[in-house]
């Protein structure tokens, strides 16, 4: 078997003297779509943080593209980061920019098109994600479901090969849930893309999952796949399931 | 006619990563070939990603632009698919967004002072009304608001009031001892200092301490609170704004302030004092009944009202920037600034305007 995209290897993480993650174990295999969930505080923001390295273990080790991030210089790491595209809990536009500025900056900043490409790159990035009315507005003036359609515009503008969500449906409304789900289907089974998404919603899951991984206090009880998730018996899990089942 | 078909090709990796050597290859071939019809084979692709797509789609314009044809054939069935998931043309065509003409600039300039106004005199209004009421009938705002405001208020602005006007008065004295020294009359630096701290400089040094130190932090605490929706939510909960956030803060104000001018007079004469009795060699007695002869009541007590003004001044202008807050996290330096700048401006004036009264009243 060929080496996961990203590989968590007992990963244990502290914030003051408090341990948010206590030896969790994950992997991703190249074109997988991985949903990590669990109740809210139990830390899956922070797994996500770890990943893309914003925070840094207390152990444990982090693999993406088989190089271990955690011992890596930043300009070692750099190149990595131009795979992956991140879309936050709150969207994390820079407001002082349009949408469509905002959608450009990364393009803009880290290759070397020529503008009418990037234009028309951006262009066809928010129709997408149906913003194409919102080219010139900024941030502020989008509403919260709107700016989340946008930033996740611009987590995609690169075409990065890693996808990371956290909590991308979290205040959208059914319809536009559905849409974003397939969007994630198709930039997965059209460019290969690896997601990694946090998410709390069933019909988002059922959707979207092939592998999950569930935290629970900064455990992972479970991570694989979903069928065999469903099957596995902890009892946590299955209360998820059934009880936001209808 | 198949002589005049240039045959170009495109082949390998059309990702991100390649597509900008690839335009600026393919635009020269295009410019350069003599044909007028193209025909790009694209069946040596490997890989396509949306920059890709984007590349392909935009390449008959680019042609078009040469006054040239440019007809793709032969791309890959699975990536005829990325390509009609990226269609550019789907994408709406972006109206650009034009400038307004001067006339509509200045109409809209004209229109928004006269709102700002409206918008000022109704702020102004409401703060006086809620604060009438709230000094009678305190149910509105939360129980020791107030209180907790004057203690923050105080704290924040004693020590740097303290400082700043007992060198003030201690560099006072000094120039004008300079000065009187001339025609012997060093004593009087005692009724000059006791009458330009009480009447002018104690006030006026507070007031714009105060709203460096406060002013801005109402400012930004009001625009966090509107930008993080708690004013809407004070709202939901029929709370009213004003008088739960700045009724509190405005009576605060209006009480500490002068008690500040007080303190802060008293601070400065002690800095002439300190000149006085060293460098000038006068003793502490005469220094201080010089001062307490100068001194009339009406100085302190036209410097005490002028500081009440100062103090509406100062919370009105933070509330009002406050309010007015717009756009997201930058908006509240925007407005915690402007509300400093505004009221010192805005504190000269009216300090003016009491001069002129005074002088001639
Ligand atoms: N910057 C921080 N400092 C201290 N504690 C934090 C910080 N960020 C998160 N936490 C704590 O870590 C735990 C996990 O947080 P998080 O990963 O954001 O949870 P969630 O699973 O809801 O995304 C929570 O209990 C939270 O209180
Ligand atoms: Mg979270």
């Amino acid at each position: 078997m060929t080496e996961p995209i990203i590989r968590v290897t007992n990963l244990s993480t502290k914030y003051g003297d408090r341990f948010v993650l206590r030896g969790v174990n994950m992997s991703v295999n190249s074109g997988e779509i991985m949903i990590i969930l669990g109740g809210s505080g139990c830390g899956k923001s922070t797994l996500l943080k770890h990943i893309i390295r914003l925070l840094h273990p207390y152990s444990g080790q982090i693999h993406l593209f088989g190089q271990d991030i955690t011992r890596m210089e930043e300009h070692e790491f750099e190149p990595i980061q131009r795979q992956m595209g991140v879309l936050f809990q709150n969207g994390a536009l820079i407001n002082s920019l349009t949408i469509s500025e905002n959608v450009a900056l990364p393009l803009q900043m880290h290759t070397r098109l020529p503008d009418d490409l990037i234009w028309e790159i951006v262009r066809v990035k928010l129709h997408l994600v149906e913003l194409d009315h919102a080219y010139h507005l900024f941030p502020p003036e989008l509403s919260g479901g709107m700016r989340k359609r946008a930033a996740l515009a611009r987590a995609i503008a690169l075409d990065p090969q890693i996808l990371f969500c956290d909590e991308p449906s979290a205040g959208l409304d059914p319809v536009t849930c559905l849409e974003i789900d397939q969007l994630f289907l198709k930039l997965n089974r059209q460019l290969g893309m690896t997601l990694v998404v946090v998410t709390h919603e069933l019909e988002s899951i059922k959707r979207i999952a092939q592998k999950i991984t569930y935290l629970d206090q900064g455990k992972a009880l479970f991570s694989g796949a979903f069928e065999d998730a469903l099957k596995s018996g902890i009892p946590q899990i299955d209360q998820f399931f059934l009880k936001s089942a209808p | 006619m198949p002589q005049s078909t240039a045959l170009l090709t495109l082949e390998g990796e059309v990702t991100l990563a390649h597509v900008g050597d690839l335009y600026h290859q393919l635009h020269h071939q295009i410019q350069t070939c003599t044909e007028s019809h193209i025909t790009l084979d694209a069946a040596g692709i490997t890989a396509l990603d949306s920059a890709g797509a984007v590349l392909i789609q935009t390449l008959p314009r680019l042609a078009e632009r040469h006054q040239k044809m440019l007809a793709i054939q032969n791309i890959p069935p699975p990536f005829q698919e990325v390509l009609e998931y990226f269609a550019v043309e789907a994408a709406a065509p972006v109206p650009p967004a034009s400038p307004p003409s001067f006339l509509e600039r200045l109409g809209d300039g004209v229109y928004r002072a006269y709102q700002s106004v409206v918008q000022l005199l109704v702020l102004i209004v409401d703060i006086l009304w809620w604060s009438v009421i709230g000094i009678f009938n305190r149910s509105g705002a939360r129980r020791g608001a107030f209180m907790e405001q004057c203690i923050l208020l105080g704290s924040q602005a004693f020590g740097i009031v303290a400082l700043i006007l007992f060198l003030i008065g201690f560099v006072t004295a000094l120039q004008s001892s300079a000065q009187l020294r001339q025609f012997g009359a060093t004593i009087y630096v005692a009724n000059l200092l006791a009458i330009g701290i009480a009447r002018e400089l104690g006030p006026l040094m507070t007031a714009i301490i105060v709203s460096g130190r406060s002013g801005s932090s109402i400012a930004a605490e009001i625009a966090t609170m509107k930008f993080t929706e708690e004013l809407d939510a004070l709202k939901t909960m029929a709370l009213n704004p004003i008088r739960f956030v700045v009724v509190p803060k405005f009576l605060a104000m209006t009480l500490c302030i002068p008690l500040l001018t007080v303190f802060a007079n008293i601070m400065g004469i002690a800095g002439g004092f300190l000149v006085g009795i060293t460098y000038l060699d006068l003793s502490a007695a005469a220094f201080g009944n010089q001062v307490l002869e100068a001194l009339l009541l009406k100085d302190v007590l036209t410097g005490l009202i002028k500081s009440v003004s100062f103090a509406w001044v100062i919370t009105i202008v933070a509330v009002y920037r406050g309010f007015n807050f717009k756009g997201g996290a930058e908006g509240v330096g925007i407005a915690t600034t402007s509300s400093v700048v505004t009221s010192i401006f805005m504190i000269i004036v009216v300090d003016s305007f009491w001069g002129i009264l005074f002088y001639f009243g």
